[in-house]
């Protein structure tokens, strides 16, 4: 186990150089005059000899690849070219805002996606297990934008029929005041974790239906569950180390509905941040950036790996 | 290629692949019509008739500068197609070559490749356009190169264990012939083994293909403003939430059904060529399946 | 306590897969079925447990102590499995729950019927795996199935089947999947604890050497109906029916290509110690 956890641990770090690499070369290499392309066209020869000078752009490409992974290293992201702000201090402020968010479309991801898959595998040859798998496959056909504006529509403030809850901006106040702050991010996450949920959903319900064929889960009725029960007890542990697997490859898209729900819903999170850098043309902002958010993507891969060989005694007491 | 018009005959016969072939078909038809006939012309706006709902003359309504809505969405389905066609052929492009090189290629170069892949398949699409999008501005070609390449990472895993299968069956044939001829021989052998795997795959790489389309217009890094597209349409709409609510629905229900129609489509094209699915349906005698 | 049998038919479909069948387990009695895979004998055990697949439709009669069980609820069939019916299944390395201990699921079907203590549910899984000659029972109480090797596992299912004390045991090929050397000290472990329990017997095999071992009366099964029955040496000494002669060949083929497993198993008894 600890082998697998060293070893998990190491594809990890590799991961990220090598995302580093990817995002360095695509945001640096390819567009040739970085500095070019972040002064824009209309900047004079001086302006752009300063931001070369400025974030040491007139070096080598490795230098300045190398530069940044030593500060990486230390905990330093560099700097934005826009605000001079240190890009570590913005990114841990954003979080505050978009970790919560995250977290949130999860919650309701899997509250949806868990027990409606679960249902809709046990009841399957019934009405009721038809029309969930029906709906699961029409939600998951839906962009993140149209689920968005379309809870807006029902239950947003200003423009809802039901008007519950606001569906514009981040209080100021932040987490000082945690009731409207919280309040805030529901329908957003609600709009990730309807799409979400329905492709959980699927996923859960295929994989209680293989569940349904196991021969362990028939000697358990065997030996007096009923059917449903074998299925549920039985059948259900088995499928969730296949579960927590799709809530992993459930991260990346999850990690996107965030970005798309913070600008359709004007919360000033990371994702509203990267969109704005985009905008500016803020390179070395925008490379740490998604170098942290893709970092983010592969500790959720890590962390559900390390947890699926822990629950299954098949793999967890593999050296025996 | 009988092959392909049996598939396809497979499919047909089940609901979820009728329903898919049919809106797929209507997408195109639609998209082909928009090149010669339309509502009203493109660029024709009545800015004292913003935001007017549905009439006779304007079915689907008016947006906010007095445009007709259908004509939009119409025009807009070209911008889907080329999406699409684009995203798969890129797709095809990347996966299948590296599934190859994966597969066959001696373990010491494979194995870090492989390694590369299990990678990268975890790096989202949305970032990946973004990342394009930062130097080289939005456009319907940042759509198709991020979800191209990003799929094509994941079906060059999909395919890889099935490449490998067949090869390992063609290996001692493939040795015999020399050369040239036994790598053309080993491709003959296994693209049509891959196919009905890859087919599949590239259906879901066309949904996605869609609604990254619709997310990535919205960030402004798809079709830019002023060009016709369901993301367009589907973004503009957002203006409207509070006076014409209904302007909101119809771009959306053209990409979910289209999404749909290519999930099921997917579906049943799991099931048309996958044989081991094929048998579980019709349970043979005395083949003792499920509990529950 | 006999379980009867009466124009039962199973079918997925317009596809007849068990065909108006009739047989009797009369109490304490053993009854063998043969026949080759597909020839229904399976689906009908599993009729018996109300555990057909979904799809299929089961009709006609089987009474279980003078009750009807086709067309109970499940709910009520699940009382019934696990106490006063217990089963053991074919294949070891998928029958047992790959997740769970085994001190747990050998006790599954007291905890599903009964209200037992923790110190007696050990007291009886302990007791329970040195019934089928598990040596140091304790031990596995706290290991899982994939640490164990074929013989041990179905020693397990049988220790799992028959914990409760069932009035019937139905045994569904439970010695095909091991090493013919191993199957026979499966066998005389399941023979000693169904004789123990004076349990009748259905014993599901294509192996018709098998028969002599466990069964006194038999039916042979072709295509879901059964084209022969009787006792087993009139079975074997005088087949009456083509299938039944065919059966008789492929087990003779059988032993002489394993050649000193038959001598193996052997010991484990004649078929008069059996039928006591």
């Amino acid at each position: 186990m600890t082998q697998y956890v060293l070893r998990r641990v190491a594809l990890f770090v590799l991961g990220l150089v090598l995302t580093s690499a990817l995002v360095f070369a695509l945001l640096r290499v390819l567009p040739g005059d970085a500095a070019q392309v972040m002064g824009g066209v209309k900047a004079t020869p001086e302006r752009l000899d300063q931001i070369r000078a400025a974030y040491g752009l007139d070096r080598s490409l490795p230098a300045q690849y190398g530069s940044w992974l030593a500060g990486l290293l230390h905990g330093d992201l560099g700097q934005s070219l826009i605000t001079g702000v240190p890009i570590k201090d913005e990114i841990t402020q954003k979080f505050a805002l978009t970790l919560p968010l995250a977290g949130l479309s999860l919650l309701f991801s899997l509250l949806i996606g868990v027990p409606l898959g679960i249902a809709s595998a046990v009841y399957y040859d019934t009405k009721l297990g038809g029309f969930a798998s029906a709906v699961a496959q029409g939600l998951a056909a839906i962009p993140i934008v149209w689920a968005g504006l379309l809870l807006i529509i029902l239950l947003g403030k200003g423009a809802g029929l039901l008007e519950l809850l606001p569906s514009q901006g981040f209080p100021r106040t932040g987490w000082s005041e945690p009731g409207r702050a919280f309040a805030s991010l529901i329908l957003p996450a609600l709009a990730v974790g309807i799409v979400e949920g329905a492709v959980i959903l699927r996923f859960v319900r295929s994989a209680l239906l293989e569940a349904r064929g196991q021969d362990h889960v028939r000697t358990a009725a065997a030996l007096g569950l009923t059917r449903r029960q074998a299925l549920i007890r039985r059948g259900l542990p088995g499928a969730g180390p296949a579960i927590l697997s799709v809530v992993a490859l459930q991260a990346a898209s999850l990690i996107v509905g965030v970005v798309v729900v913070e600008a359709l819903f004007a919360l000033p999170g990371m994702g509203s941040m990267l969109v704005t850098d985009v905008g500016n043309r803020d390179l070395i902002k925008v490379q740490s950036t998604v170098l942290v958010l893709v970092g983010l993507v592969l500790l959720i891969g890590l962390l559900v790996d390390i947890a699926s060989r822990l629950i299954d005694p098949r793999q967890r007491r593999a050296g025996e | 290629m009988r092959r392909i018009g049996e598939v396809l005959r497979e499919v047909w016969r089940r609901p979820r692949g009728a329903f898919g072939l049919v809106v797929v078909a209507l997408v195109l038809l639609v998209a082909a019509v928009s090149l010669v006939w339309l509502p009203h012309p493109l660029l024709q706006s009545n800015p004292a008739e913003r935001w007017s709902g549905p009439s006779l003359s304007h079915p689907l309504g008016q947006d906010g500068i007095g445009r007709d809505t259908l004509t939009w969405l119409m025009v807009g389905t070209q911008a889907t197609v080329k999406v699409v066609v684009g995203s798969t052929v890129v797709a095809a492009l990347v996966g299948l070559p590296l599934g190859a090189a994966t597969a066959l290629l001696h373990a010491r170069v494979a194995e870090p490749l492989i390694v590369v892949v299990d990678i990268l398949i975890a790096f989202p699409t949305l970032l990946l356009a973004m990342v394009l999008a930062a130097p080289f501005g939005g456009s319907l070609g940042t759509v198709i190169l991020a979800v191209g390449f990003a799929s094509g990472i994941t079906i060059s895993r999909i395919t890889r264990p099935e490449i490998r299968k067949v090869a390992k069956a063609d290996y001692l044939l493939a040795s015999r012939a020399a050369g040239a001829g036994a790598v053309r021989r080993l491709v003959g052998h296994i693209l049509p083994n891959v196919a009905p795997i890859a087919l599949v795959q590239l259906s879901i790489v066309a949904a996605v293909s869609i609604l990254a389309e619709a997310g990535l217009t919205y960030l402004g890094y798809g079709a830019p403003n002023g060009m016709p597209s369901w993301g367009r349409s589907l973004s503009d709409s957002q203006a409207s939430l509070q006076v014409a609510p209904l302007a909101v629905v119809w771009p959306g229900l053209a990409i979910g059904l289209t999404v749909l129609a290519l999930n099921l489509l997917g579906d049943a094209l799991r099931e048309a060529t996958d044989p081991r699915l094929r048998r579980t349906r019709q349970p043979a005698a005395g083949v003792i399946t499920g509990v529950a | 306590m006999s379980l009867e049998v009466n124009d039962l038919t199973i079918a997925f479909g317009d596809q007849v897969v068990v065909d108006h069948i009739g047989f009797e387990v009369p109490d304490g009695a053993r009854v063998g079925i043969i026949g080759q895979s597909g020839s229904g004998k399976s689906l009908t055990t599993l009729a018996v447990l109300g555990l057909t697949p979904r799809s299929a439709r089961v009709t006609g009669s089987i009474r279980w102590n003078g009750r009807e069980l086709v067309g109970l609820a499940d709910k009520v069939l699940a009382g019934i499995r696990g106490r006063t019916i217990g089963t053991v299944f074919q294949d070891p390395m998928t029958a047992l729950d790959p997740v769970r201990t085994i001190g747990k699921q050998v006790t599954d079907a007291l905890r599903n019927h009964y209200d037992l203590s923790k110190a007696e549910l050990r007291e009886r899984a302990i007791r329970a795996l040195d019934q089928v000659k598990l040596e140091d029972p304790e031990s596995f109480l706290g290991r899982y199935p994939h640490q164990l090797s074929g013989g041990q596992r179905q020693r397990i299912a049988i220790a799992q089947a028959l914990i409760a004390g069932p009035r019937l045991i139905l045994a569904d090929e439970p010695t095909t999947a091991l090493d013919v050397t191993v199957q026979a000290g499966v066998l005389q472990v399941f023979n000693e604890l169904v004789t123990g329990l004076g349990s009748s017997l259905l014993f599901v095999t294509h192996d018709i050497s098998l028969l002599p071992l466990v069964a006194e009366q038999a039916l042979v099964m072709e295509a879901g109906r059964i084209v022969e029955r009787g006792p087993v040496h009139q079975l074997i000494d005088r087949p009456q029916d083509p299938v039944t002669v065919g059966l008789i060949e492929a087990a003779l083929a059988t032993a002489w290509v394993d050649g000193p497993g038959e001598g193996e198993r052997a010991p484990s008894g004649t078929g008069a110690e059996v039928r006591v």
